[in-house]
């Protein structure tokens, strides 16, 4: 029995300063006894209670010391606050007695309050990166116990499937807007990752009994990468053409400018000074904008039509005009006759200049398939100095027997 | 008025378009004093000198600052310019107001071929453009349009050509006008 009660007795011992360090931690989140802190304001004052404390020396302070340190908090607050924080032992009297003045602070809710802060700015991923870095050098170390190690690896499966129970729900039921919030429990893993990996490949190693742990941990792991990469796979199917997961959605600016006040929208320009050049119409230009209305009216155009509708292919119609204009010429250049010499035709012209337009028609003539005419050189060449063109190849030009154009 | 006084009320008619003055105050240094229609609010209208005017920008080949969609803008304030100066042989301020179906009715005349709905849709918006810029006043819903003190910037060269247009422009059909 003694030795019962002396079991019950350290037992009891050992609950009560488990306890009374947990409240003390707890005491900078406890607003009123039995009620969480909702504001950050709070937290602040209660970091401000113990940087107080921390400036000041090992004889502590009186209340009415912490109230001045602590400006330009409110007082009440201060007081409120402080009273919570002796209620919870975490502030606590210098000498154990009646009508002591002096209060000192405890370290353990300090520390609590880092935590927090830390836990508030980085989320949980930053604290589950140093809680792999400390367990690997707990495994390291040659001190390390089994059990230690044991519970190293169980805190972090367990973390590892909390935070993947946590990604998978977003996965599956998350608008993309929580998404983005969530983000930072699901971007750039891969670090923590690698860490986790090289835990599980050094644990069996020092620990080779804890193998079957190992494994819970590896599929912990795995099926946080998994969810990783279901979430960021979704967020990659809802992020625009431009793949920039750091912008906001369109809707949201959309739904922004929608709802705002012209204030609002110009609040970040505040403080800019615009020196813009005040608008001027000239007086000519309303001249010219009213005429510009009148213009557009007249030049109204028919509505464009299907090519099908055309009913005349502009192209024959140059071709056949071609064809009557290069008829007239030619029939103009026989003047009646059915047959005429090419030099004596060329020289009747005088110069270069005119003949060689009748010696391409005559050509373009010869060669046209539905003209019956023909033009026919000889070999001989005749130069005469005196006339114009001097070279000239006797040649012939005629029209073609019917019978033999057919 | 000191020179801080002085330049706070420039700077001030420079951003807003308008300084608009208690009826018994003076104009600050620079500024003429536009008084409207009795009784009535009392601008004061930045005298620029002939070189640092607007038109200067023209003289260099540069755009001017012009509203959004220019041309539509433009064609509004010639509407109720027409509407507002009830004869060319008047000063044009402070004229007198005309009622916006006057104006939209004639915007319908210089564009001709487009529905009054059209016409709606683009006057009421540029009415209310010209109004931040204060060259007409138009308050949103209100049945009336003003002119605004900037058209008082305009100097006599300026308004032989407004007299061109108004004498271009359609007769309203409201109130009437006489060519």
């Amino acid at each position: 029995m003694v030795d019962d009660d002396g079991i019950q007795f350290d037992q009891i011992a050992e609950d009560a300063a488990v306890l009374r360090t947990y409240k003390r931690v707890f005491a900078v989140l406890a607003l009123e006894s039995g009620k969480m802190v909702h504001s950050p304001g709070s937290i602040d004052v209660d970091e401000a209670i113990f940087e107080a404390f921390a400036n000041a020396d090992s004889d502590g302070l009186t209340e009415a010391q912490i109230l001045a340190r602590c400006q330009p908090a409110p007082e009440s607050a201060v007081r409120s606050r402080l009273a919570i924080l002796q209620g919870y032992g975490a502030v606590v009297k210098v000498f154990e007695r009646r009508m002591e003045r002096y209060w000192r602070a405890t370290f353990p809710p300090y520390i609590m309050l880092l935590f927090l802060r830390r836990l508030a700015e980085q989320g949980g991923i930053a604290e589950l990166h140093r809680m792999l870095e400390a367990s690997r050098q707990q495994i390291e170390n040659p001190d390390t116990t089994i059990e230690e190690a044991s519970a190293q690896i169980r805190a972090v499966t367990y973390s590892l499937r909390l935070v993947a129970n946590e990604l998978g729900g977003l996965a599956t039921g998350a608008d993309i807007a929580q998404l983005r919030k969530n983000a930072q429990l699901h971007w750039g893993n891969e670090q923590l990752i690698d860490k986790a990996r090289r835990f599980c490949d050094i644990a069996p190693e020092r620990f080779p009994e804890l193998r079957k742990q190992v494994l819970g941990l590896r599929s912990a792991l795995a099926a946080f990468i998994d969810a990783t990469e279901a979430v960021a796979g979704r967020m990659l199917d809802r992020a625009s053409t431009t793949q920039g997961l750091g912008f906001l959605p369109i809707e949201a600016w959309d739904t922004f400018v929608k709802r705002s006040s012209v204030a609002d929208l110009a609040a970040p320009l505040r403080g800019f000074v615009f020196d813009a050049p005040a608008v001027w119409f000239e007086a000519g230009n309303l001249i010219d904008a009213v005429e510009a209305a009148a213009a557009v009216v007249e030049e109204r155009k028919p509505p464009p039509r299907a090519e099908a509708a055309e009913p005349v292919s502009p192209d024959t119609g140059r071709i056949d005009h071609d064809l009557d204009a290069l008829t007239a010429v030619i029939e103009e250049i026989l003047a009646g006759r059915d047959e005429v010499s090419v030099p004596e035709l060329l020289r009747s012209y005088g110069d270069w200049i005119a003949a060689r337009r009748v010696l391409s028609d005559l050509t373009a003539a010869h060669h046209h398939p539905d003209l019956p005419y023909t033009l026919e050189w000889s070999d001989t060449l005749r130069i005469e100095p005196a006339a114009a063109p001097a070279w000239t190849t006797s040649g012939t030009f005629r029209r073609a027997d019917p019978e033999e154009a057919s | 008025m000191n020179g801080e006084d002085t330049a706070a009320a420039w700077a001030r008619a420079r951003a807003t378009g308008d300084l608009r003055l208690a009826p018994t105050d003076a104009a600050p240094p620079g500024m003429r004093r536009l008084v409207g229609p009795d009784p009535g609010p009392v601008w004061a209208l930045p005298e620029l000198p002939e070189g640092a005017s607007p038109r200067t920008v023209t003289d260099l080949g540069l755009p001017l600052s012009t509203l959004e969609r220019p041309t539509e803008s433009a064609q509004v304030l010639a509407c109720a310019l027409r509407c507002c100066w009830p004869s060319p042989q008047e000063p044009i301020w402070p004229g007198r107001p005309a009622r916006l179906d006057d104006v939209i009715s004639m915007y319908l005349q210089v564009n001709r071929g487009k529905t009054a709905d059209y016409a709606r849709r683009a006057v009421l918006p540029a009415l209310r453009r010209l109004d931040w810029t204060a060259w007409l006043q138009y308050r949103s819903g209100a049945e009336l349009v003003r002119l605004g003190p900037q058209v008082g910037a305009w100097n006599d060269f300026d308004l032989n050509t407004l007299r061109d247009l108004w004498r271009m422009m359609p007769v309203p059909e409201g109130s009437g006008g006489h060519a």
